[in-house]
């Protein structure tokens, strides 16, 4: 008797633990950076899953976590992780290269008690979706010719007048 | 009487604007250089074609009138409020080429933002921009809030005498630091160095210590020094301030704040040893009051909010803030909602009083400025005085600046006349604001951020507002830096020279 209720018990929680993280990963509410800095969301201390581009750096977060920049909808917004959890992020977003675009699934804190009131977001998990890559800006050499014939007559037009200034009326 | 413009004053007054255009033209060397350090080739052409276009804008004004031609104070007051202008219009050239702004008009608005270093932005996907245009962005800020006057007669517009103290007042700018306006000038930009450099090894360290590579430690270092030192407000990420989610980076850039808050002057007599004049100066004084009694208030507005309640976030969400708009930095670690959802009545209502009073006189800061808040209070106290005493006595009032000089009805009348100005144009931007939908708190809050040309914002400001309200801000960022009266010079003018013409018809 003792035995079947070990089992059972052992039996229920291998069903409940899975069971837990699958539905944490669905009440988790899908947002765009917009929508979490609308202040309107009413999603201040719920678990949220945002995708976006990782931008510009990892910045230290204190206490083995980092800092990473997630720019999504034209907002970008702190998220706070283990720094083992960032290492996945290969390349971050500047001008010369789009960053890897990761989802993230987290707290959100309209204002977080732990970061002087920063709305940020305490990352559970982060995965990258898409790998960064270079950007293309290609070299506008129209701009050479006009810009250096304007160096060039306005030092022309500088000499002449000072020249006629020089000349005795 | 209104007197007109003739030729003779049209070309000295367009010979030196060209001086000054000449010298935006030289800047651009600077962010050239960055672009071609950091490899980013098509925005170094950008730079080129910038230069070139302004160059020649500069020299075909240039050759106008003669070298040293003489200028009167009118003359110097349209030259100057036309010169932050035409500085913002070719500034413009190279950002607009950027790809990161919707049309001219919105880089013209940057420019004009950067120069009277207020720090309301249209600029696009800032976190992808070129460091080259950065810098830029940045250096407009470093050269506006010196004053374009004062920095291209620091470096000789080849003027002496009358003419050149007559530009240094048109800009705004009161105080005789040292005997000669080209040594005051020159003194002006030993300071500001003296802090740059100060605050770029503080930032460069604090980023470094964060995980910046050292290159962009220095990158964003200089650019949030001339943000904080200038009271500017942009930075080079889209977060601003919040990017770095760093006390130290708010500590390092409050700091610069408060610096760059401070009549050129009052940093004078502090190097010379005469710090007593930080206790008795009536700005440094009603600063220091209205500081205290605000920060008060905020905290209190921000206790009474579920969001901000605790000490920490007073200090980091509430007196940064405070201390922000009161300089008339700009710098921001909150969103645009957050200050109408989350940041509280009261909380609002005191950055909204912070901004409108702005910092100290010759600074490079905006706003109605501590000297003449003051000296209103004072006006006030001696009027109130005069009420009660007895018709016999003769009540006297005075003040400390630099000086004691005694509060008569002249000093008191030019105060509440600017003072006037600035609400007046407080209010006449939220009303254009609300007539194009936006709510009234909002576009109260952007106006005053706009006239006092501080750079928080509540949202309003977007490449996605419409033209005409960017032309408002525009037109007040430029007013309220040059404290009205270049801009009223231009308009009366202008008034004058079409009335003549009619006359003479």
């Amino acid at each position: 008797m003792r035995r079947a209720v070990i089992l059972c018990v052992c039996m229920a929680l291998a069903c409940a633990l899975p069971g837990q993280s699958v539905a944490s990963a669905a009440t988790a509410t899908q947002v765009s950076g917009p929508e979490l800095v609308s202040m309107t969301s009413g999603l201040d201390g719920k678990l949220v899953t945002f995708e976006g581009e990782v931008v510009s750096e990892a910045l230290a977060g204190g206490r083995g976590n980092v800092w990473l920049n997630v720019l999504s909808g034209g907002v970008a917004v702190g998220v706070w992780m283990p720094e083992t959890m960032a290492d996945q992020v290969r390349e971050f977003g500047c001008w010369s290269h789009n960053g890897d675009m990761v989802r993230v699934t987290g707290v959100f804190n309209e204002a977080c008690d732990l970061h002087g009131g920063d709305l940020d977001i305490h990352a559970d998990s982060m995965v990258v979706v898409t790998a960064g890559e270079v950007r293309s800006h290609p070299v506008r050499y129209w701009k050479l010719a006009p810009g250096l014939a304007g160096i060039v007559l306005a030092y022309a037009t500088l000499r002449r007048a000072w020249r006629r200034e020089e000349q005795p009326s | 009487m209104w007197v007109t413009l003739d030729r003779g004053d049209i070309r000295a007054i367009l010979h030196y604007t060209g001086m000054l255009v000449l010298a935006v033209a030289g800047a651009m060397v600077v962010p050239f250089i960055v672009a071609v350090i950091s490899g980013e080739w098509d925005p170094a052409l950008d730079y080129v074609l910038g230069a070139g276009v302004t160059a020649l804008v500069g020299a075909l004004f240039v050759r106008l009138a003669p070298r040293g031609v003489p200028i009167n104070r009118r003359d110097a007051l349209l030259i100057t409020a036309l010169a932050w202008l035409a500085a913002s219009l070719t500034a413009a050239v190279p950002l607009a080429f950027s790809g990161h702004f919707g049309s001219y008009l919105d880089a013209t608005f940057e420019a004009m933002s950067g120069f009277t270093t207020s720090g309301l932005v249209l600029v696009q996907d800032l976190d992808h921009l070129a460091n080259a245009h950065n810098v830029w962005r940045h250096l407009t800020h470093l050269i506006g809030g010196q004053g374009i006057v004062v920095a291209a007669l620091s470096i000789a517009i080849g003027m002496r005498g009358g003419g050149a103290m007559s530009l240094y007042h048109a800009e705004g700018r009161d105080e005789k630091i040292m005997p000669n306006v080209m040594h005051t000038a020159r003194f002006i930009w030993l300071v500001t160095a003296v802090y740059v450099a100060l605050g770029i090894a503080s930032l460069t360290a604090v980023n470094f210590g964060a995980g910046m590579g050292f290159g962009r430690s220095v990158l964003h270092a200089f650019c949030n020094t001339a943000a904080c030192w200038d009271t500017g407000g942009f930075g080079p990420q889209s977060q601003n301030s919040l990017y770095y989610h760093s006390p130290w980076f708010e500590i390092v850039t409050v700091m610069l704040m408060i610096a760059g808050t401070m009549n050129f002057n009052l940093h004078a007599h502090i190097w010379r040893g005469e710090r007593s004049e930080l206790f008795k100066n009536i700005e440094a004084r009603t600063i220091a009051v209205n500081t205290l009694i605000l920060s008060v208030l905020i905290g209190l507005g921000l206790a009474g909010t579920t969001l901000y309640s605790s000490s920490g976030e007073i200090i980091r969400k509430g007196i940064y803030h405070l201390l922000s708009a009161s300089s008339g930095t700009g710098q921001q670690s909150l969103y645009a909602a957050q200050w109408t959802h989350g940041y509280g009545g009261l909380g609002f209502v005191v950055i909204l009083m912070a901004m409108a009073f702005g910092g100290m006189a010759s600074s490079t800061a905006g706003g109605i400025k501590a000297f003449r808040i003051g000296v209103t209070v004072k006006g006030l106290m001696w009027r109130i005085r005069q009420a009660i005493a007895p018709q016999s006595a003769m009540v006297t009032e005075s003040y400390h600046h630099f000086s004691n000089a005694p509060l008569n009805s002249e000093v008191l009348s030019n105060v509440l006349l600017v003072f006037l100005l600035y609400i007046v144009t407080y209010i006449t931007g939220g009303i254009i604001g609300m007539m194009y939908g936006y709510p009234p708190a909002e576009a109260i809050f952007e106006s005053i951020s706009a006239a006092a040309n501080v750079g928080l914002s509540t949202g309003i400001t977007a490449p996605t507002m419409p033209t005409g309200l960017k032309i408002v801000y525009i037109v007040e960022m430029w007013a309220g830096r040059l404290e009205f009266m270049a801009l009223f010079a231009i308009v009366a003018s202008v008034i004058a020279s079409v009335r003549d013409r009619r006359a003479h018809r």
